[in-house]
């Protein structure tokens, strides 16, 4: 929106008709007689006051008052206030500045120069305000850039495997509901919105590695042999392997949380996982969380060598460390939302019919 | 003849310096005047806040109408509040005041400020 209105601010109306009349063929004029009205026409207008003339000594909240509430509440920094005062008094005069006045302009002043300074101000600010929307615009472009490529890698996976396609796209949820509670159960582990944000779309890489193995394991239909499960499981370091030729494109958060998703989404809480053999909290809490929505998913869904369990069957495996032994707090919190991670299957499965 | 000629000829506005500096803008200049009165009614309160011992008050009203007198190069009055918030700047500042030599300023121009009232309200 383009700003053309000035906002005066003064206790006398003389005061006021003055600055009006050397604005009001270029700007809509606002005046406020005391600092409550002024904030009060900020708020109802801040998005079209290109500048604020405020005067110092007022009746009730004076001048200073103002500029403390509009350097509070962060107004200062998209709209330019120019303090007009009598006042010659310096203290006060560079407390104005202080507390982020643009410039001050002593009265009695003469129009013109008035009106150049603030104008040329007001043009600054403008160009400044309009720089800020293309950066906002092109971050918001990069976001989704980064979005669609981690999309993308994930798509990937599931040309390759038959089985990661659906199953990707609910690890997401599950790591996002997983995250969520055990955040909010346990101190420890309390991580940021913005952060689960992160962690949730970084869960979409936990099998990017499987790009590397051959299809004649990876889509097997009986038990791999010893060797063969060994090549299976690079595919978390491997996972690893392609993210770092990548990092500049991606965004920091979601490839620090993505390369340790990866390489740590097969280990246990005893130390028997793998590739790493971590034990207890040397494993991420995202990387046990992930663990777990991904044996959850596994044991419900058909694969090519065994049929889905049931969701009670698969819970009670889950508990009963048939699938290896994790955090006793990461289970309690999957075990208190299970009613939600059964609503989001149904919906799933919804979508699917 | 026209306000601004009035009060220029009795020494109470300099037109020539308020108009270079209202962008040559002689109604505005007349609209703003005309409201002076009302803006001088503040002076009513100044004596009583003095004799109060209010000497934050009185310095409020001498500096409020030093920059309307200022703003519309009402000369003397102009000066006179200057002076007097000068006198009384210690009042907000934490110094010394003069509150005796504030009354006298004041009482001295009192009668060219009515003059100014009177001028300018019987050709409103």
């Amino acid at each position: 929106m383009r700003r053309r209105t000035i906002l005066i601010v003064d206790d006398v109306e003389s005061n006021r008709d003055v600055l009006e009349g050397i604005f009001c063929d270029d700007y809509d004029i606002l005046q406020a007689e005391d600092g409550y009205e002024a904030l009060e026409l900020v708020n109802e207008n801040h998005e079209k006051i290109a500048a604020i003339l405020l005067d110092i000594i007022m009746p009730g909240m004076d001048g200073i008052e103002v500029l403390r509430h509009l350097t509070r509440n962060g107004r200062l920094t998209h709209i330019p206030v120019f303090i007009i005062t009598a006042e010659d008094g310096n203290e006060k005069l560079l407390n104005a500045y202080h507390l982020g006045a643009v410039d001050v302009i002593q009265k009695p002043f003469i129009s013109e120069f008035v009106y150049f300074r603030i104008n040329s101000v007001v043009e600054l600010y403008r160009h400044r305000n309009d720089l800020e929307e293309v950066v906002n615009e092109q971050i918001e472009k990069l976001d989704r850039v980064n979005r669609s490529m981690v999309e993308t890698l994930a798509t990937l996976i599931e040309f390759r495997d038959c089985e990661s396609g659906e199953h990707v796209r609910r690890i997401c949820g599950l790591t996002e509901i997983l995250m969520t509670a055990v955040s909010s159960m346990y101190p420890e582990y309390s991580v940021s919105k913005a952060e689960i944000d992160k962690i949730v779309s970084a869960s979409i890489l936990h099998d990017v590695g499987k790009i590397a193995i051959p299809d004649s394991i990876l889509n097997k239909p009986g038990r791999l042999t010893k060797e063969e499960f060994e090549i299976m499981k690079t595919h978390t370091t491997r996972g690893c392997d392609i993210l770092t030729q990548i990092p500049n494109v991606m965004e920091e958060g979601i490839f620090k949380y993505g390369y340790d998703i990866c390489r740590h989404h097969h280990e246990r809480w005893d130390g028997r996982g793998y590739p790493d053999g971590l034990k207890g909290d040397d494993i991420s809490i995202w990387a046990q969380v992930v663990s777990v929505a991904d044996v959850y998913d596994a044991l419900t869904s058909p694969r090519v060598y065994k049929a889905a369990f049931s969701v009670e069957k698969a819970v009670q495996m889950i508990n009963d460390g048939e699938c290896g032994i994790f955090n006793p707090k990461v289970l309690d919190a999957f075990n208190s939302s299970l009613d939600i991670i059964k609503a989001q299957g149904n919906t799933e499965f919804a979508a699917e019919a | 003849m026209s306000l601004i000629d009035e009060l220029e000829g009795m020494g109470a506005i300099n037109s020539k310096d308020a108009l270079a500096r209202l962008m040559n803008k002689t109604a505005l200049y007349e609209k703003v005047l005309k409201k002076l009165p009302k803006e001088l009614k503040r002076a009513d309160e100044f004596l009583p806040s003095l004799a109060s011992g209010d000497e934050n008050k009185a310095f409020e009203i001498a500096h409020t109408l030093k920059g309307v007198a200022g703003n519309l190069s009402v000369t003397p009055l102009y000066k006179t509040y200057s002076d007097i918030s000068d006198k009384l700047r210690g009042a907000v500042s934490g110094g010394d005041t003069d509150p005796e030599g504030a009354k006298k300023l004041f009482e001295d121009i009192l009668p060219l400020q009515e003059e100014i009232i009177s001028c300018i309200e019987k050709n409103s």
